[in-house]
């Protein structure tokens, strides 16, 4: 299989990227591994499982806060820190999952959005745990085994591109699985599942918590990238945005979101030195991609390679 | 041994009765079809038995477990499984990924996680067992949606067979299929062994006669008639049914 | 009891400003099953055409009708020209409409800028009168009225006419309406139509409550959201209720609970979604 050896080729590529790059573009290239790893997470609900979630920067977000608050209030290293950003992610998935995958289609949509504005809208007020609308500043570059010090930019790159990596395979493992077969059937077809003698809602509620976990571990990279986490980062134009990622890039591959998130730092970086409407450029490039290229930018890459396969959410069965 | 049993299963939507009081039993092995009008009541009957809709009255057990409140997954565990009158497949996966969820629908295996569905030749097999005598095999690769229709309903019952169920229930099988199809299933449905008990929607008398020893004739979601195809055949209140008005 | 009179008064004028936006959203999805990401974007831009017209002409009157118009226009368009080449998929189109959130966002950044912009109340409805002892301001009392007013007319269409039976028969079974000779797809255009003029008044009736700024859009869209998953889709009368119910939530909420006072609202939105998914009326 020229897969794994494919994946490495450009993990390695990409860690080269950064030599004798200016720290700007590390930067963004940073900020490019950790959405991919949010809009790879939304995926596999919205891709794989069929379910739209318009509110998954909840988890991305208590992912963040939660790291933050260990790191700041309790002074936890930076692995503890993490641990109970990536664990608060996981509850709160837990306990939204309860609530959100007893529905399905446009009523998940609403509920999910729902539920991320709650979480908003407790980041917001809750000032005493959360800082309110200042958010949480402060939060320092960690310094890991070995002396190794993430403080600049190409460290915290690797570090990042590691993390986001492991996660890329797990995730590629998981829907190649028996487990993440079912969850196309699920996709194409949950009463077709139920009578083939599948538990459905245990799925459903797995992939909820598994996409809430992976949103987290994107959220702790982002806070320690940063500094600082804000109630914004929880916002539902934040949850619009990793729904793009994902359309953009395509839906029906692990590695589309990857090029959508890619496609978005690009655009919202690079095109708003040239044009202040980058904004609109996308919409217009987002609508484009529904209405003629439903597998998105990988769609795109594999019709063009000859290997037309109707993949992607966005594709009508 | 009883492979289904019925007894005084009915199914209320707020006032309108689908299915009213409805007793059946069903000895393992038989081949029962169940006909009657259009909105007699047929699909209602399976989508209870198969745990799609529960019932509002009356108890359903099959090989002895009362299955009357229990789950569609775990019914279909106990030995269950049906095929859909609209095809149910899974359009956007090939004929082999449609098949192997089949396969592994009661193995353990389907909540493996981390580790490839290649790594378990056994289910690749199994499906093969499955597709390669009705012609698919062949077309293993290719996405459900472009197979042709009657290709699409011979795997809608293999499917069904994937998970090695010992009561199926067949729903409308040959529903808009040709005339050569319709005998393709036809045999399928013949050449199914005995340790499968069978309950057939059909409109295709045809089929039915072909197939069943037993008929079961629904009306307005009640039973009006059961016997051998001869009897029911000379039946007159069937032929009023099919043929005449109803008051 | 003056201060809940104040507080009731104030909201059931928001929650009747709501009801200009959670009706079409909750016409749109009973007659086409799809959830309109671009419906808070009316409010938007109709709240910033109604800034334009009125510093143009000074005719709140000429304000609303331009409003109204414009964004019966774009519905229309939006849905004729975009949604329909999706044929009836409820994903796709659902995430269409996320695209013209975006478009129709930065366009009005890009016209009106980032400042938040006025609307004055209009000479004639400004100051309040008394009832009793509660002084009611003759604003919000105009709104209220509108509000009602529409929800009535909405009710008489629905009920006492053809159209009405036909929406209706198309809200309970789009395909059975369908082989019955209702023409579904042109309801829907017309349900997207009525929705976004609907929205557009909204827009105008509730910038001096609710203001007109970049980012609105989602704001309002959330706030619909809270409706129609209370009230359940596809029900008039549910949408009545979730209104009234969020806006006297969130104005008791604000008044007596403001460090928690977002969630007030969202929290029974929960709960019913946890109890009854398909929202207090919801039908579909």
């Amino acid at each position: 299989m020229g897969r794994p050896l494919r994946g490495a080729a450009l993990a390695c590529l990409a860690a080269l990227a950064v030599v004798g790059a200016p720290p700007f573009f590390v930067h963004l290239a940073t900020l490019a591994l950790i959405f991919a790893l949010l809009a790879m997470s939304l995926n596999l609900l919205l891709g794989y499982t069929g379910l739209t979630s318009f509110g998954h920067a909840a988890y991305f977000g208590a992912g963040a806060y939660a790291a933050a608050i260990v790191a700041l209030r309790y002074h936890g290293s930076f692995w503890v820190a993490a641990a109970g950003g990536v664990a608060a992610a996981g509850l709160l998935g837990a306990l939204f999952g309860l609530l959100a995958t007893r529905s399905r289609g446009v009523y998940f949509l609403l509920i999910t959005m729902a539920l991320g504005q709650v979480t908003w809208g407790l980041a917001y007020r809750w000032v005493s745990l959360t800082g309110g609308d200042n958010g949480l500043p402060g939060v320092a570059r960690p310094v890991l085994a070995l002396g190794w010090s993430l403080a600049g930019a190409r460290e915290f790159y690797l570090f990042a591109l590691l993390i986001v990596a492991i996660s890329f395979l797990l995730l590629a493992l998981v829907v190649e699985s028996p487990f993440g077969y079912a969850l196309r059937g699920i996709r194409e077809s949950e009463s077709r599942m139920r009578t083939l003698g599948y538990p459905v809602w245990g799925y459903k509620y797995a992939a909820f918590v598994t996409a809430a976990v992976f949103a987290g571990v994107a959220g702790v990279l982002h806070v320690f990238l940063n500094g600082f986490v804000s109630p914004s980062d929880l916002h539902v134009s934040n949850s619009a945005q990793a729904l793009l990622m994902v359309i953009l890039g395509g839906s029906g591959t692990v590695g589309g979101p990857v090029l959508g998130a890619t496609a978005l730092v690009l655009l919202q970086n690079l095109l708003s030195t040239v044009t202040r409407r980058w904004m609109l450029i996308l919409g217009v490039l987002y609508v484009l991609v529904v209405l003629y290229a439903p597998g998105g930018i990988a769609g795109l890459i594999r019709a063009w390679r000859g290997r037309a396969r109707p993949e992607g959410v966005a594709a009508r069965p | 041994m009883t492979a289904l049993r019925l007894q005084h299963v009915s199914c209320d939507f707020g006032g309108l009765q689908a299915v009213h009081d409805v007793s059946l039993e069903v000895p393992s092995g038989m081949r029962l079809a169940i006909i009657g009008p259009n909105g007699a009541g047929k699909t209602t009957l399976f989508n209870l038995i198969s745990g799609e809709l529960l019932p509002t009255a009356g108890r359903i057990e099959a090989f002895g477990t009362d299955i009357t409140r229990l789950q569609p997954y775990r019914r279909t565990a106990i030995g269950l499984g049906r095929t859909y009158q609209l095809t149910n497949l899974f359009p956007r996966l090939t004929v082999l990924e449609n098949m192997l969820l089949a396969v592994q629908a009661l193995e353990r295996t389907k909540y493996v996680a981390l580790r490839t569905l290649r790594a378990y030749p056994y289910l690749f097999e199994r499906a093969r067992d499955l597709l390669a005598p009705l012609g698919l095999w062949e077309v293993r690769s290719v996405p459900v949606a472009e197979l042709s229709y009657g290709d699409q309903r011979e795997l809608e019952i293999a499917l069904a067979l994937g998970t090695r169920p010992r009561v199926l229930l067949l729903d409308e099988p040959t529903a808009g299929l040709a005339p050569g199809e319709t005998q393709g299933v036809l045999g399928l449905i013949r050449d199914l062994p005995r340790t499968i008990t069978i309950l057939l929607i059909e409109h295709d008398m045809a089929v039915v006669f072909g197939v069943c020893e037993r008929i079961v004739v629904l009306d307005h979601g009640e039973v009006v008639a059961t016997g051998t195809p001869d009897e029911i055949a000379r039946d007159p209140r069937v032929q009023q049914i099919y043929l005449g008005t109803r008051a | 009891m003056t201060f809940w009179a104040t507080l009731s008064i104030n909201g059931i004028a928001f929650g009747m400003l709501l009801f200009l936006l959670g009706s079409g959203l909750s016409l749109i999805f009973g007659v086409m099953r799809i959830v309109n990401l671009a419906h808070g974007s009316y409010y938007l831009l109709g709240a910033y055409l109604g800034v334009t017209i009125m510093r143009a002409t000074g005719s709140f009157g000429l304000a609303i009708l331009g409003a109204m118009g414009s964004m019966l226009l774009l519905g229309v368009l939006m849905q004729r020209a975009f949604l329909t080449r999706l044929g009836g998929n409820v994903l796709p189109q659902v995430l269409l409409t996320m695209g013209f959130l975006l478009i129709l966002a930065d366009l009005s950044l890009w016209v009106w800028g980032g400042d938040p912009q006025i609307l004055p109340i209009p000479p004639a409805l400004r100051g309040s009168f008394a009832v009793g002892e509660v002084i009611v301001p003759w604003y919000r009392g105009f709104v209220t009225a509108v509000g009602g007013g529409l929800a009535l007319v909405l009710w008489l269409l629905l009920e006492r006419t053809r159209l009405g039976a036909q929406v209706r028969a198309a809200v309970d079974d789009p395909e059975t309406a369908q082989s019955m000779g209702i023409n579904v797809p042109a309801l829907g255009t017309v349900m997207f139509g009525v929705g976004a003029a609907l929205a557009g008044l909204g827009g105008v009736l509730g910038s001096p409550f609710l203001g007109v700024y970049p980012g609105a859009d989602l704001d309002v869209l959330t706030l619909a959201f809270a409706v129609v998953i209370i009230g359940g889709l596809g029900s008039l009368p549910g949408t009545l209720a979730g209104s009234l119910f969020v806006g006297l939530a969130d104005n008791l909420g604000k008044a007596l609970l403001p460090e928690l006072s977002y969630i007030t609202f969202f929290t029974p939105m929960v709960l019913i979604l946890a109890v009854r998914p398909r929202g207090l009326f919801g039908r579909i």
